[in-house]
């Protein structure tokens, strides 16, 4: 069957209107909630908890709906749906930027009724998730895509950038702090508190060297140098992470901060 | 490298390279962005899910299938806002100017406010093959119709489309000569 010749090839103004449509992306913040969200360790049996189907907490576009008791499992409640595209109540959008360093050492384990592999920034109620299958690796993920700020920093001390890709065996029990170590970084770097985002990333290296978001704290270290003047360590360090993860989602934010490390040595 | 390994790698993958399309896609089906952005959550934790269902290669037509079952999911918790209901308010026939001297913002509005008055099937079929640049047969693959029911929603969306565009033009041009 013969297909008809695209719009934006014959019609100026509505290629025009795509191109501009073009520039309408996700937050840079969204991959890595859903990434920390996908990832994590899918939750036991739900049928082991009665309180796993009460509250459901609906926020869509603004608009909340509350189901209270729910009572059963999400993909039940979406008789209407295609087998396998299930949706299911959407998300509470995380808080942000709530978790630090020292806090994390000193804090207490949340106490939830989730499952304690749940991640901190998790969007989603539990109810959503019908995996069932064996705990899953957490690899690395997402895209860190702070501004880079300008004000000074104290001498850093990077390490080398880590494997870039996680394993089977980081523990489930390591999922939260990494990620909120990464939270923590890149809060603080969008503050230009470049010290405690160091601090963050050198105890992301410390702790976790094959750790899930190691790119991402990759990332943010060579951010957090170009924006303390550390330029030929940031240079270094980009040049590092283009020779062994060329292929990375973030090699064109690395590229670019390579090039703004090097026009303004 | 364990199969679970494997598999892992594999979902870490395919949200890293399909997140920003998927995203936009529903964005133009008619979503604003919050509910977007849970959509999108939601579209992945059904990746997750039926991971070894996904055909190396066309994971964009899987995708963009359970996204439309998502976004039909959606519209019938009737917790759907269409970016044309919110934008209608932003354009009016005050600012009915030609596509080529809209700013950026403006310039997706008008697109998304036309989209948004398509009907729903056309504008599913019409946003894949005008704007994702899908085959007509991939198309067909993702969504389960056969390839003419693909044509005739395209050939019906095309010919809305232009016309709402068409009309927004004589408006335009009515503006213009006032």
């Amino acid at each position: 069957m013969k297909e008809p010749k695209r719009l934006i090839h014959t019609d100026p103004g509505f290629a025009r209107l795509v191109a501009a449509a073009q520039d309408d992306e996700p937050p840079s913040s969204q991959i890595q909630e859903t990434l920390a969200l996908v990832m994590r360790d899918p939750p036991p049996s739900r049928l082991s908890s009665w309180w796993w189907t009460v509250p459901c907490v609906v926020l869509v576009g603004g608009v909340v709906v509350s189901s209270m008791f729910a009572g059963q499992k999400a993909d039940s409640a979406l008789p209407a749906v295609a087998p396998g595209a299930s949706t299911s109540p959407t998300m509470v959008p995380p808080a942000m930027n709530t978790v630090f360093v020292d806090d994390l050492a000193a804090a207490p384990p949340v106490p939830q009724p989730s499952p304690p592999t749940e991640p901190p920034r998790a969007r989603s109620t539990p109810e959503r998730h019908a995996i069932t299958k064996a705990p899953m690796a957490v690899p690395s993920t997402t895209a860190p895509s702070a501004p880079v700020p300008s004000a000074p920093a104290p001498p850093i001390a990077a390490p080398a950038i880590p494997a870039p890709s996680s394993t089977a065996a980081e523990r489930p029990s390591t999922f939260r702090e990494e990620l909120a170590l990464v939270i923590t970084a890149r809060s603080t770097l969008e503050e230009h508190d470049l010290a405690s985002c160091i601090r963050a990333v050198d105890r992301y290296d410390a702790r976790f060297p094959s750790g899930v978001f190691a790119q991402e704290i990759s990332v943010l270290r060579i951010e957090a140098l170009v924006a303390s003047g550390e330029r030929a360590r940031a240079v270094a360090l980009a040049q590092q992470f283009l020779t062994r993860t060329g292929d990375s989602p973030y090699a064109e934010r690395v590229r670019t901060l390579l090039d703004r490390a090097k026009d303004t040595r | 490298m364990s199969d679970e390994e494997a598999r892992a790698e594999r979902l870490r993958g395919l949200v890293r390279s399909h997140f920003a399309v998927a995203w936009k896609f529903l964005r133009r089906l008619g979503f604003e962005r919050d509910v977007v952005d849970d959509a999108t959550q939601e579209l992945f934790l059904v990746a997750r899910r039926r991971l070894d269902e996904v055909t190396p290669g066309r994971e964009r037509a899987f995708l963009f299938g359970a996204a439309i079952r998502i976004a039909t999911h959606i519209n019938r918790k009737r917790v759907r806002e269409v970016p044309a209901g919110h934008l209608r308010a932003e354009i009016d026939d005050s600012e009915a100017v030609p596509e080529q001297r809209l700013d950026d913002e403006k310039a997706r509005a008008l697109l998304y406010r036309l989209l948004g008055e398509l009907d729903e099937h056309h504008r599913v079929v019409f946003v894949m093959y005008e704007l994702e640049q899908m085959t007509m047969s991939q198309i067909a693959e993702a969504l389960g119709i056969p390839l003419g029911t693909v044509a005739s929603r395209l050939r019906r969306g095309r010919a809305d489309f232009h016309a709402r565009l068409e009309r927004h033009r004589a408006r335009a041009a009515e503006r213009r000569g006032t």
